[in-house]
């Protein structure tokens, strides 16, 4: 039980850093993410609307994580998110040769399929840290008080 | 509060990252950057899009680029754009030079850059007519 606590934990934490990481560089450099979207393939039509909402959307992602009582909401929030990133770059891989990207930290120096299996890994992650919430809340309903 | 102890630890780290990266990328410029077409007199021409002055970084608003008719943004590699007494960024006139080819797009006598052609393009998107 305190074990299962301790890895939801550790991996809250961690898609925690992931969401505040990539809102705050986004905000910093505003005008260039929302150039890059302006660029970016089926995105750019929603450029305006998204250079905000992705960012905002990250934070509150980032605040439900950093509560113990809505954790299992920040991890939710956080599958939907990676999950939706995972499968736009790799359709956008698939069918666009040139791919326009606005990235930050150790992911600009990573090539596109790179980018994939790193996405892929976070998508993994924050999957299994809602599975052991789950089964954590499954535990207690057991455990006779 | 043992509970908070990985999230505290975690806004920590993600601030001092961005903190630590942003002030990077001041020395560092990214791979590349996006110019704008400002159409003269509204002409999409061969020449006109070819015509470096007519393409600018920092539009009053950025517009948006869909569609395949006409010329809208392309993105310009680092080694051929640079920033000049204003702080603006601008092509380079001297080492790295760009040099932009227009095709026409899918509308007749309208132009849009092409990325394989040209040199020191590394993307564009063009807007519908």
């Amino acid at each position: 039980m305190k074990k299962q606590v301790l890895i939801t934990d550790i991996i809250s934490a961690i898609i925690l850093l992931l969401m505040l990481y990539a809102a705050l560089s986004k905000l910093l450099q505003y005008q260039q993410f929302r150039a890059t979207l302006s660029a970016a393939p089926v995105l750019k039509s929603f450029a305006a609307l998204l250079a905000w909402l992705i960012p905002v959307t990250e934070i509150i992602t980032a605040i439900l994580l950093f509560f113990p009582s809505t954790r299992l909401r920040g991890l939710q929030a956080g599958f939907l998110l990676v999950s939706t990133f995972t499968v736009y770059l790799s359709v956008m891989v698939l069918a666009t040769r040139e791919l326009p990207c606005n990235c930050g930290g150790i992911i600009s120096g990573m090539s596109w399929p790179q980018h994939i299996v790193f996405n892929i890994f976070f998508t993994i992650l924050t999957g299994s840290g809602i599975l052991v919430y789950e089964k954590r809340t499954e535990t207690m309903k057991r455990t006779p008080p | 509060m043992k509970r908070y102890l990985f999230g505290i630890i975690a806004v920590i780290i993600a601030t001092a990252s961005v903190a630590f990266t942003s002030s990077h990328s001041v020395t560092k410029p990214l791979t590349s950057h996006n110019f704008y077409y400002v159409a003269p007199s509204g002409l999409y021409t061969e020449l006109a899009v070819e015509n470096k002055a007519n393409w600018i970084s920092n539009p009053g608003t950025i517009p948006t680029c869909s569609g395949s008719a006409k010329a809208c943004t392309i993105a310009v590699n680092d080694n051929y754009t640079e920033l000049n007494g204003s702080g603006v960024r601008v092509f380079k006139t001297s080492g790295n030079i760009a040099n932009i080819v227009a095709e026409e797009g899918t509308s007749q006598d309208l132009f849009v850059p092409i990325v394989l052609s040209s040199t020191g393009l590394d993307s564009k998107a063009d807007r519908p007519q």
